[in-house]
């Protein structure tokens, strides 16, 4: 049998990156309020611990990409934290921060391109 | 089934109890109640139907203390009612229960010898009673529970509160599971850790006949045999253990997104990087010494054994025998010294599957059980125990468990394949890439989310539905059917394909939507001659296939579904997506409640 589990990883991260986008999309749909920002903040670690996680290997074609996406993500919730700490809204409060490195864009692309 | 909480605290106990018992909703239930001590009052509120009606009723009446049980009850003896809710009360004493206590008869006759009457049609009013008659009789409150505890036959888990006793608790576990959770200078009882999740998780699990003393600083548990028992406290993950739909509208929609996720967890806990083999971890097992598998379980759980037989018989060329657990015992079927017995239930409570479990104790070779819960009792007394890593299931109807389940017997099929020798080492290879492959292909079958959904929309007019499969999507037929009855009360049945002039074409007619699941495999062309006997008496087809197999048979059907090509091992795992989110968008369109679908219950806790 192989014993690379590039594919399964690859599959998990896509999942929890759709998972991601959709809550990504209802935080900007409805107010940018902290309910959907908390949601997002959960997710978004999720697919942060697979990533860093030790055994968490995709190859060399998608290291520098997974690279970006971990540096965006810690850098996300890293801004996410503080202005959490800052405020300690409720769940109905409008909750907004910027500054953080953006999402590496090309990584959609690649990881579909290792599904084909 | 029936939920249990408690909480000795340091703040008002009631809006605790009912956050709780929110946080059990998922396991069903038809009316809800909560008991507190104040000032050494016991009193207590109940309402039939959601917990919404409980917590309007306290607004308007509250119910202070800090000290308190709560129950979400799905009836058993006697019908939902306010009367029949739970805390039963009886004089100075208020009891929870959730279970069955099959002596309840005799204890009633028994008790109405002593001049006592009942109000409920429970079993659980016997329990109240019995505890007070021995409270009159001079016994403290500990020692009368523990006494009416002794008395009762059945499965049950109970938690007892007392007039007069502000910072006590008595709880006892014997077939249903119950949970200790340990707080600050606060202490919890539920009936999983999902429902103490918020308050803490330092938990300990009771074991089978274990019953506990709860004070606010000590926890003190004996055994059956009245021992003192040294019972291990767990810190569970919270994150594991919080239940939260996220975006999703319902927990179902949640969990069926999940998939891709949670099968690759599973995947990778037996096949980790760098194993050539399947890994089963802490066993021997060895399949070349087995001679046949028997598999038990109930609902859902059984059309994934039901799958699992084909793999088992086509790969590793083994015998297998699939039965219903409630059914199981009665046909009292031998099982040799070289036969493997093996369970699959999502809790791992399952009433009816963990008695065939019993059952089969001392004859099988070996009692393998593949579970959610890993602390359950089914897992408990297995000998080998797999966790499916699905994590938290709240939606009633199975959706992620079930393609775990698969993903965990296919592997387990793969282990047996290579165990006896039936798969050449490349052909194990092509199996296992496939299913390393698996979570991005679920990814696609996702895709369709909007397509199935249009599908969906046709579905809900109808009154009856049909599904058809062949070979390994025989099952998932059964399985398709199952989710859309559950959800959507639609009447449906699930057919093996070559059955439908056997009798069931009968019920074709232009009103009868037909599912096919018909991956474009070795029995294709047959399972398309019985869709196309359905369309010529009108009958309206959805056809799941995918490229090749719509290219080649779309003409005249009502609806596609399209899945990405699959090694056809995978097909029943890839094709329960589509099953799922037909049912899904089927019981959304109709408005039923598809988390929590009249009158079933999560984890079925009694025979």
């Amino acid at each position: 049998m192989g014993s690379d589990n590039r594919h399964t990883e690859i599959g998990q991260l896509m999942a929890l990156m759709r998972m991601s986008k959709r809550e990504y999309e209802q935080y900007l749909a409805n107010g940018r309020v902290f309910r959907h920002a908390r949601h997002l903040r959960d997710n978004n670690q999720k697919i942060l611990n697979l990533i860093t996680s030790d055994d968490f290997d995709l190859g060399p074609d998608l290291t520098s990409a997974i690279g970006d996406l971990t540096e965006h993500l810690q850098d996300w919730a890293r801004c996410w934290d503080k202005e959490n700490d800052l405020r300690t809204p409720k769940d109905d409060d409008v909750f907004v921060f910027t500054g953080y490195k953006t999402y590496p864009k090309h990584l959609d692309a690649l990881l579909q391109a290792h599904c084909d | 089934m029936c939920g249990i909480v408690g909480v000795l605290g340091q703040h008002e106990a009631a809006p605790i109890l009912v956050e709780a018992l929110k946080r059990l909703e998922y396991r069903g239930y038809d009316s809800a109640g909560i008991a507190t001590v104040n000032s050494g009052a016991l009193g207590r509120r109940r309402a039939v139907g959601k917990l919404v009606n409980l917590s309007d009723l306290l607004v308007h009446d509250p119910l202070p203390g800090k000290s308190g049980i709560g129950h979400t009850r799905w009836a058993t003896h006697g019908a939902p009612s306010v009367n029949n809710a739970h805390p039963h009360k009886a004089g100075p004493v208020a009891v929870v229960h959730n279970g069955i206590v099959e002596n309840y008869r005799e204890l009633r006759a028994e008790l109405a010898e002593h001049g006592i009457g009942f109000e409920t049609e429970t079993d659980t009013e016997t329990v109240a009673l019995m505890t007070e008659h021995f409270l009159k009789s001079g016994l403290s409150p500990i020692e009368a529970a523990f006494k009416t505890i002794d008395r009762l036959q059945g499965a049950f888990a109970l938690a007892f509160l007392f007039d007069g006793q502000d910072d006590l608790i008595v709880a006892a576990r014997k077939g249903s599971p119950l949970a200790i959770g340990h707080g600050d200078s606060e202490m919890f009882v539920g009936s999983d850790a999902i429902a103490l999740a918020p308050l803490t998780n330092k938990i300990t699990y009771l074991e089978e006949g274990d019953r506990a003393v709860l004070t606010r600083t000590s926890l003190e548990i004996r055994n059956e045999a009245g021992e003192l028992a040294n019972r291990e406290m767990r810190k569970i993950k919270l994150d594991h253990a919080r239940a939260d739909k996220g975006e999703h509208k319902h927990f179902m929609a949640k969990e069926i997104a999940e998939q891709p996720i949670v099968v690759a967890e599973a995947i990778r806990s037996y096949m980790p990087t760098g194993a050539d083999q399947v890994v089963l971890p802490d066993t021997d097992l060895d399949f070349s010494k087995l001679d046949r598998l028997t598999m038990v379980a109930c609902g859902t759980a059984f059309y994934a054994c039901l799958t699992a037989k084909y793999w088992f018989e086509q790969l590793a060329k083994m015998p297998v025998e699939v039965d219903i657990a409630s059914e199981f015992r009665y046909r009292e079927p031998p099982i040799t010294d070289r036969t493997l017995a093996l369970f699959v239930s999502q809790s791992g409570e399952t009433a009816d599957t963990l008695a065939a479990l019993r059952y089969c104790e001392g004859k099988a070779d070996k009692i393998v059980s593949v579970v959610n819960v890993p602390e359950s009792s089914i897992a408990r007394e297995s000998d080998v125990a797999l966790p499916i890593h699905a994590g938290v299931e709240i939606g009633v109807a199975s959706t992620k468990a079930f393609t775990c389940q698969l993903s965990v017997l296919l592997m387990l099929a793969l282990k047996a394949a290579a165990d006896r020798g039936t798969l050449s080492d490349e052909e194990l290879a092509d199996h296992a890439a496939a299913l390393r492959g698996l979570p991005s292909v679920l990814n696609t079958a996702l895709d369709q989310n909007r397509a199935i959904r249009k599908s969906a929309q046709r579905l809900s007019e109808a009154r009856d539905v049909l599904f058809l499969g062949r070979g390994l999507m025989y099952p998932l037929a059964m399985e398709g059917a199952l989710k859309l009855k559950e959800i959507s009360y639609i009447h449906a049945e699930g057919y093996a394909s070559g059955e439908l002039k056997h009798g069931p074409i009968a019920l074709i007619d232009k009103h009868m939507p037909v599912v096919v699941m018909a991956p474009r495999d070795a029995v294709f062309d047959k399972t398309v001659s019985n869709m196309q006997e359905v369309m010529a008496r009108k009958g309206k087809v959805i056809l799941v296939s995918d490229d090749d197999g719509i290219a080649e048979a779309e003409d005249g059907v009502w609806s596609t579904i399209r899945m990405p090509h699959i090694h056809p091992s995978l097909a029943p795992i890839l094709y329960s997506v589509p099953a799922q989110l037909l049912a899904y968008h089927t019981a959304v369109a109709k408005g039923t409640d598809v988390d929590q679908p009249r009158n079933l219950a999560k984890s079925v806790t009694v025979e």
